[in-house]
């Protein structure tokens, strides 16, 4: 018998030296410097941002308007799923995830639920790149919009979900990020509203789409902010520059309005009433919309 | 004899006789006699005319005659010399030597009858002995043989004599007899195996039951006997053993006392079985169906061992002393031991070979090249044996050839089964001529004969007759049995033991004897026997008691010199070798099936997922996980179908050899290595098919490998498989009972944490699972191709440090925050400590986990926790303990995040066209799908205590409970054993090879045989063509 387990043994030895022969490497290889791998991050303390960062508004608030306005549904909007396969970096990923969250909305608010399958997978795919998906609720929301009821828990979960992706991109020390994530939001939403716009012309839409210029400032404050820190920020923001230059001829004026008394918690209080007004003409919308077109293509390319 | 012979041999009687005085009454009388035997009266008168008009004796001739007779020339005419040549050319080439030495002996016996042996007539005796090229002794022998008058004229060696007075010749041979008025004087024709009889005397003497005249000759056929007026008859076998006694040196006593035997069910086989043989016998075993004949056979050859009773072969115990018998006995069984595929000459030369240590190769294939000329089979020797079916050879020549396997190594004692089943007249005849060759050239031979003609019959020197239940009824002379039983059956004639007229015996007349059933008064057959077996045995006990034999006590020379281990590897190895390769169908499907299935695999999974794209890209396919597990399943049915019949197959080649004593490792491992290259083979064709079609680039080897690996095991699954069952039909059966859980628990089709309860597992691969090579080698090729692809290789370390930080910081450290919460929340509002035990429990494990994984990080309590003390102090430094670990994991995180990030950002600048390469020809993403398991529900569940990590298993490291604990979870990214860490890859290809190491041990002790055996108790072993018997 022991000749036996000796023969095995030999032919097992045979075996397993030559595994370690040839990797099979084929193709062509990167040679990466560790001096690139163990790059460090710069901190940039955000809290100042924060506060810019919840002025944008949700994209479930700009598909609402659009609705009660009247505005039809149009699928040719949206930014393509088919993309999700060229986003390899978590700036890419952050970016789109902002695009697709604000594409889910619209979505939603129109109860498109056969399509909103399709986004929330890209969003999932995306969101799990980034090690947030555990915000998202992927089965729950799959059902919620296979089931074609509970509209409002279905947009509760998403907005639900984007601010806790967003928090916690925050606090965990990737503001960065977070703030690409809702530059995302914001350039698909003035995608939308300009695209809109263009066949419903509208007073109200035209106005929101101006108020933009106030946005676009500060989320180019914060994106400039990073550049030091991350260098493809300042590429992006020349990209977000276009589009302000645009919103230059764009007047807002504010209004002083006449106080008000109101009770709140059992308090009287005297608030003053500012009205924003917004002076846009028709040509400079379309120079935005034609900008933006340009700009938001390139970046979800 | 045919008409021409006769009219040639007429010839030559007349020109014999019509030489010098002319011819002689007595002569023309010799050959009416010859004629009247030979013929009816009416042809015989024909042939006499013939004769007569030859030698001139018709009318005119003796006319002219008769006044001349002296003055005739007295030399033999120019004329008759051209013609006697003429004829002897004529008979030359029709005649065999054998017969030919017959004629001459007729010649020698016509001459005789005058005595007129004249120079002429000599020198025409010597002219036709000469073109018949027959030695010159031996014509001289035939010559003192015809003419010779006594013992005296007699005294050469190939002459024995039978007589009452003692002997007084010193050279001529001897057998005793009593009260004969003269001699039997017999002569050996040694060239052409004949003997010849005549006698002096004038008493009663019968041959063949026929009466001898004197001073006729007779020819001495095989099978004969002589009656003498008193004493024992003498046979043929006793003259031939006196000729044989010099020329054999080799002394064999074969003994056997009160054989009993019992079948395991408790029927009996055989029942007090006692006889002795010497060397040079031959000797048949007749018996009615279910007489035990097979069963005698298998305990006479040492296979089965008695009940009770011995054998000793030159006082050796066959049953007790086997290793000094090896060799001495070979067995001949009924069933065929050839190798279809070999030719003629190449299954008799791999059985030499296993047979003779000592024999160079050149001196093994003259010796079978001798064999098989000698058998008659030289002609045949490069042609295929073929299946019984597919005829390539006559069934004769494959008995012969089985035969010969037996016969090259001459055992001095041979038992043959039944060699004349389903063959011819003749080629029974053939192969029993052989065995009483055999038999003649000092061997002991035991042959089962069934329903033998009456020439075989004859040829036997001793005959066993047993019958219904064991019994040996008879023992003795095959002729004599005839008369024994006619005698005791109260039949005329009893004396009579062959036909008077044509010498036939007609053996199956014994068994209407022994089974003649009784009739009743209906005149039908009723189904009870006249004689009960009981009664037929008593009978051979009162009437008939067998001769003692010669006792040997030197050690038979054994014939058996089997080579070394290794030889026998090596010569095992080549036949199997050669027997396949010269299987041109079984060669050219083995090597198109696997790269054929490849292609077909490969070519329909092959998929663009992009509608409107035609460029294929492998990151895409999602079918490439598929794929791996098909790729595995097709390995696991080349290497099952490829030995399922190995073993079955050469059940009967092996039980010889088990028999010769010849290695069943060494058979094994030769079996082996031919299956491993043919699945190497495979493997290897398999792979470079199926991964170049579907893109799998860069792995080729480790393809191979796994793949081979698991073929190997399945081979050895089948070489088990077809070692344990006896027949092709259960051995494909049970193919899918092999094969299905293979697929169902290989790890691909069902998701281990989802089988049932009683089997599932929720941290580890269950343990049924753990035996099956698909999951192993499943789990091999996914880790290796996730972990190892030339894209995934950058990432893989840095992924998993990020995603295990991750997990702990998202899923299990909130997990553990809630029990500590309920813990807490119990002790604040007193609730008992079972309350909150399995909480407390699930915190207690986990930590000591974490205290194991980042020691970095100190929990002062831990021996608290592990005494189970726990209070409001030591929550509040588990809060803080919990805290420490989740900054922890969030810098850790945050760390290995930036590096990936770094990395890709740093592939995109460099070369984006390479880098999206990598990405889409080495990494695929379904398959990373299911290594990260992205699609589980539950990312953590509560498992005895424990938090076990359900998602990406693939970046989950085990954490081993002990150093022999190997167990881990699905697609773990590496093993652990006796404190190492081993790659996942190599550890499971290892582990496979340990599966099939140990299907190699089953198979050596053929324990699935004998697990068989132990559930299938009714059956009788032995071949399973045993029917139970009834003693009646």
């Amino acid at each position: 018998m022991l000749k036996h387990i000796g023969l095995f043994s030999a032919v097992l030895i045979l075996f397993f030296s030559c595994k370690g022969g040839s990797g099979g490497k084929m193709g062509p290889e990167f040679d990466i410097p560790d001096s690139i791998v163990y790059a460090d991050a710069l901190e940039i303390s955000s809290e100042v941002m924060e506060d810019l960062l919840s002025n944008v508004s949700s994209p479930v608030e700009m598909a609402a308007l659009m609705k009660s306005i009247g505005v039809p549904f149009s699928g040719q909007v949206l930014a393509p799923t088919s993309n999700i396969d060229r986003f390899n970096t978590n700036f890419k990923r952050a970016f789109n995830l902002g695009v697709f969250g604000a594409d889910l909305g619209y979505l939603n608010m129109y109860n498109r639920t056969g399509s909103v399958i399709e986004y929330i997978t890209v969003i999932r795919r995306l969101a799990d790149g980034l090690a947030v998906g555990q915000f998202f609720d992927f089965n729950a929301l799959r059902r919620l919009a296979s089931s074609q009821q509970n509209l409002d828990s279905l947009m509760y979960i998403s907005v639900h979900s984007f601010n806790q992706m967003d928090n916690y991109l925050r606090q965990e020390r990737r503001g960065h990020l977070s703030a690409l994530m809702v530059t995302g939001v914001w350039v698909e939403g003035l995608y939308i509203l300009t695209q809109v716009q263009k066949n419903f012309s509208n007073q109200e839409l035209a106005e929101r789409i101006g108020e933009q210029k106030i946005i676009l400032n500060d989320l180019l404050i914060i994106l400039r902010n990073y550049q030091k820190a991350y260098p493809q920020y300042a590429e992006f923001a020349d990209e977000l520059e276009k589009i302000k230059f645009t919103f230059q001829p764009v007047n807002i004026r504010y209004e002083i309005g006449e106080p008000e008394a109101i009770e709140r918690d059992g308090q009287l209080m005297i608030i003053q009433n500012e009205k924003s007004i917004v002076e846009i003409t028709a040509e400079q919308l379309t120079e935005i919309r034609n900008v933006t077109e340009i700009v938001r293509n390139r970046l979800i390319q | 004899m045919s008409e021409e012979i006769l009219k040639a041999l007429m010839q030559l009687f007349a020109l014999l006789v019509k030489q010098d005085a002319g011819v002689d009454s007595t002569e023309v009388e010799y050959i009416r006699n010859f004629l009247n035997q030979q013929l009816t009266d009416e042809s015989a008168r024909e042939y006499l005319l013939l004769f007569e008009q030859h030698a001139g004796l018709d009318k005119k001739s003796s006319q002219d005659s008769v006044g001349d007779n002296s003055d005739r020339v007295k030399l033999t005419s120019v004329k008759d010399s051209v013609r006697i040549l003429g004829i002897c050319k004529k008979i030359n080439k029709t005649l065999t030597q054998r017969q030919k030495v017959v004629v001459l002996v007729r010649l020698f016996e016509i001459v005789n009858a005058t005595g007129k042996f004249s120079d002429q007539r000599m020198a025409i005796l010597n002219t036709v002995a000469e073109v018949f090229n027959l030695e010159k002794e031996e014509f001289e022998s035939i010559s003192l043989f015809v003419t010779g008058e006594g013992s005296l004229d007699l005294d050469f060696p190939e002459i024995l004599v039978i007589r009452q007075s003692v002997q007084t010749s010193t050279k001529a041979k001897y057998i005793h007899t009593e009260a004969l008025d003269r001699e039997l004087v017999i002569l050996q024709v040694k060239s052409v195996d004949l003997y010849f009889l005549k006698y002096t005397g004038s008493e009663d003497i019968f041959l063949n039951g026929l009466p001898l005249y004197a001073r006729r000759i007779y020819l001495f056929a095989s099978g004969s006997t002589i009656k003498l007026p008193k004493g024992k008859p003498v046979y043929y076998s006793d003259v031939v053993s006196h000729f044989l006694a010099d020329s054999t040196s080799v002394k064999v006593s074969y003994q056997v006392a009160d054989l009993n035997f019992h079948f395991r069910s408790g029927t009996i086989g055989l029942r007090n079985i006692s006889f002795s043989e010497n060397q040079g016998r031959l000797v048949g075993i007749m018996g009615a169906s279910g007489s035990g004949k097979t069963t005698l056979l298998n305990v006479l050859s040492g296979t089965e061992t008695p009940t009770s009773g011995n054998i000793l072969i030159n006082g050796i115990n066959l049953h007790l002393v086997k290793d000094q018998l090896e060799g001495v006995i070979g067995v001949i069984p009924q069933d065929d031991l050839l190798i279809e595929e070999l030719t003629v000459f190449e299954n008799l030369y791999y059985n030499a070979r296993l047979c003779f240590r000592d024999k160079t190769d050149s001196e093994i294939r003259d010796l079978v090249d001798k064999t098989l000329t000698s058998l008659g089979l030289i002609e045949r020797k490069d042609l295929k044996v073929g299946s019984p079916l597919n005829k390539m050879i006559s069934g004769g020549q494959r008995k012969r050839l089985n035969i010969a396997l037996e016969l090259i190594r001459e055992p001095s004692i041979l038992f043959v089964d039944e060699p004349t089943s389903g063959l011819s007249s003749r080629d029974s005849e053939n192969v029993m001529d052989l065995l009483r060759e055999l038999a003649l050239k000092g061997k002991l031979v035991f042959v089962v004969i069934h329903q033998p003609s009456s020439d075989i019959f004859k040829m036997f020197d001793n005959m066993m007759i047993l019958d219904v239940g064991g019994f040996m009824i008879f023992y003795g002379n095959p002729v004599e049995a005839v008369m024994y039983f006619k005698r005791l059956d109260q039949q005329i004639n009893s004396e009579l033991g062959e036909c008077p007229t044509c010498g036939n015996v007609n053996p199956e007349l014994i068994f209407n004897i022994i089974e003649a059933r009784v009739v009743d008064e209906f005149g039908k057959y009723t189904p009870s026997r006249k004689v009960a077996p009981a009664r037929w045995e008593q009978f051979f006990r009162e009437n008939i008691s067998l001769a003692p034999v010669q006792k040997e006590t030197t050690s038979p020379p054994g014939s058996l010199r089997i080579p070394s281990w290794i030889s026998q590897i090596k010569i095992y190895t080549l036949r199997d070798f050669v027997s396949k390769i010269s299987n041109t169908q079984y060669i050219v499907l083995n090597l198109l099936e696997a790269p054929l299935l490849a292609f077909i695999l490969a070519y329909l999974i092959r998929y663009i997922a992009d509608p409107n794209s035609s460029i294929y890209i492998f990151r895409e396919n999602e079918n490439i996980p598929v794929y791996i597990f098909m790729s595995l399943i097709v390995a696991l049915f080349l290497g099952l179908t490829v030995s399922a019949e190995e073993i079955f197959r050469d059940r009967k080649i092996l039980k010889r050899e088990a028999f010769l004593n010849l290695s069943r490792s060494g058979y094994l491992v030769s079996k082996i290595m031919i299956l491993f290259t043919i699945s190497a083979i495979q493997a290897l064709l398999f792979v470079a098919v199926g991964n170049a079609i579907i893109g799998l680039k860069g792995m080729n080897l480790y393809y191979w490998l796994a793949l081979f690996s698991l073929a190997s095991f399945a081979n050895l699954l089948g070489l088990n498989v077809s070692s344990a069952f006896n027949s092709a039909v259960t051995i494909y059966i049970l193919i899918p009972l092999l094969l299905i859980p293979q697929m169902i628990l290989g790890g691909a089709m069902f998701s281990f944490e989802k089988l049932n309860r009683s089997i599932g597992s929720v941290d580890k691969v269950p343990l049924v699972a753990e035996i099956m090579a698909t999951k192993w080698a499943y789990e091999a090729l996914m880790v290796k191709q996730f972990k190892d692809n030339a894209f995934q290789r950058y990432f893989f370390d840095i992924e998993k440090r990020e995603n295990s930080a991750d997990f702990k910081k998202v899923y299990l450290l909130p997990e553990l925050r809630n029990r500590l919460d309920e813990c807490t929340n119990a002790i604040m509002e007193g609730l008992s400590w079972e309350d909150y035990t399995a909480a407390f429990l699930v915190l207690r494990n986990e930590v000591f986990k974490e205290q194991k994984v980042t020691p970095q990080i100190v929990f002062s309590q831990t021996e608290g926790l592990r005494n189970g003390e726990f209070d409001i102090e030591v929550a509040g430094e588990l809060y803080e303990y919990f805290d420490l670990l989740d900054q922890h994991y969030t810098s850790e995180f945050e760390i290995s995040n930036r590096q990936r990030e770094n990395i890709v950002n740093f592939m995109l600048t460099e070369d984006p066209v390479k880098y999206r390469y990598l990405r889409d020809h080495f990494f695929n993403e379904s398959l990373s799908d299911i290594v990260k398991k992205v699609f589980e529900k539950n990312k953590v569940l509560e498992y005895r205590h424990e938090l076990v990590q359900q998602i990406n298993p693939i970046y989950r490291d085990p954490l081993p409970a002990g150093p022999l604990s190997f167990r881990t979870h699905f697609f773990a990214p590496e093993k652990h054993f006796l404190g190492r860490e081993f790659s996942t890859y190599g550890f499971n290809v290892f582990f496979i090879w340990i599966l099939t190491a140990l299907l190699y041990f089953t198979l050596y002790f053929d324990l699935l045989k004998k697990a068989i055996g132990f559930f299938d108790r009714p059956g009788l072993n032995m071949g399973g063509n045993k029917k139970p018997v009834n003693p009646v």
